[in-house]
């Protein structure tokens, strides 16, 4: 329920993965208040009426809900990555306190992963 | 190194009738992992310096006393071991277990740099994390579990762990053979905990038909009427709380993370005030 579908993995180097992914009959999935390098995340996959059978999800959402300690705090960046061709994009707008990003998640190939750094 | 089983002391509790104890070293590279994980998340440069960096070096020390030259190949080999499928013992080079072991020793290293500290020890470290031999089988195109591994039935998830959680890269035709292939060994009566394994594996691959199949497995045969209690296994309706936490909190990641997770809670210095 966290690894999985949602596709959250601690890389070693290259900060938080996301692989968006719904189980079948699934409309949407939430993970509140995600801990992540002084940040309180919240994201959101909406599954859409095409992932009866399971599959990737239509659109993610990530949201920077809270700081813990304002003065430490690194903004965060999102990018995208494809694991066939390696080819990277970056998500413009890095990740402070209140910013959302919303991806639609049908303009990126199935191949491409998400992170968070 | 650190015990398979701690209780409250954090020295070995495991009776030694259960060889894991003595032998079920992977333990140690599961812990580092972990380390770095808790890094990953935190960035906490003190911490690391304080309670991780030191675990890691003692860890890595360990992996360096554990492995040996084996005349005619140069390359290191960790002899004598139990993997993960601990329905075998005194096997050598366990793909999972040399594995960690890698890990754990450039861990060592990348702590040293994001550190800046002086690490003598980590040229040697570095070396033997290149020279540890992962087997792997050409014929059948799969990681055997461990050398001489007859394809006999395997407790739990084991060699399908080195995609996910250990990260390691490999072509996407070998992760598929992998879990296709231990698919058909692992004892449907083993920890339920295995099937999430196969259905991270194939949610990675895209194979979500698969992946919801083994999604099913990993709880639909396990859980017991009248009350809907979670079971570690099908037939034992000895419940394991852990396991059960762990679902609801973790599900699909390896109970072995967890494990490790409560090892360093437990291994933090004690406020000698409270003492």
């Amino acid at each position: 329920m966290i690894s999985g579908y949602p596709g959250l993995r601690i890389t070693d180097n290259q900060g938080l993965q996301l692989n968006p992914a719904c189980p079948e009959n699934t409309e949407s999935i939430k993970i509140r208040s995600f801990q992540y390098r002084g940040a309180t995340l919240d994201l959101e996959y909406q599954c859409g009426a095409t992932q009866l059978k399971g599959g990737r999800a239509d659109t993610m959402r990530v949201k920077l809900v809270d700081i813990q300690d304002e003065e430490k705090f690194v903004p965060l960046r999102m990018r995208s990555a494809s694991k066939r061709t390696g080819e990277k994009g970056m998500l413009p707008k890095p990740l402070t306190k209140g910013a959302e990003i919303t991806l639609d998640l049908k303009e990126f190939s199935k191949d491409h992963l998400f992170f968070i750094y | 190194m650190f015990p398979w089983e701690s209780a409250f002391s954090g020295v070995e509790t495991c009776p030694t009738f259960a060889a894991t104890g003595l032998r079920e070293d992977h333990i140690n590279g599961d812990i580092a992992i972990a380390i770095w994980q808790e890094w990953s998340m935190r960035q906490d440069k003190q911490w690391l310096r304080e309670i991780g960096y030191p675990m890691l070096m003692g860890i890595a020390d360990f992996w360096v006393s554990r492995s040996v030259y084996l005349e005619g190949d140069n390359k290191a080999h960790i002899l004598d071991i139990i993997p993960p499928d601990e329905y075998v013992d005194h096997v050598n080079d366990s793909v999972y277990s040399n594995f960690v072991a890698i890990k754990s020793l450039k861990y060592a290293v990348q702590a040293s740099l994001v550190l800046n500290e002086t690490c003598d020890k980590c040229e040697n470290y570095k070396k033997l994390s290149e020279d540890i031999v992962i087997l792997f089988d050409e014929t059948l195109g799969i990681h055997p579990e461990y050398a001489s591994y007859p394809g006999n039935t395997v407790k739990q998830a084991d060699v399908v762990l080195l995609h996910y959680p250990l990260n390691l890269e490999m072509p996407e035709e070998t992760q598929r053979a992998d879990l296709e292939f231990y698919s058909t060994r692992t004892d449907t009566h083993g920890p339920a905990m295995t099937w999430g394994m196969h259905a991270i594996g194939f949610l990675d691959l895209g194979d979500h038909e698969q992946a919801a199949k083994y999604f099913n497995m990993s709880f639909q045969d396990n859980t017991h009427e009248p009350f809907h209690v979670w079971t570690e296994t099908v037939s034992h309706f000895f419940v394991l709380l852990l396991g059960m936490i762990s679902y609801f909190f973790f599900s699909f990641s390896p109970s072995l993370s967890l494990m490790a997770m409560l090892l360093i809670s437990l291994l933090e210095p004690v406020d000698s005030s409270r003492q």
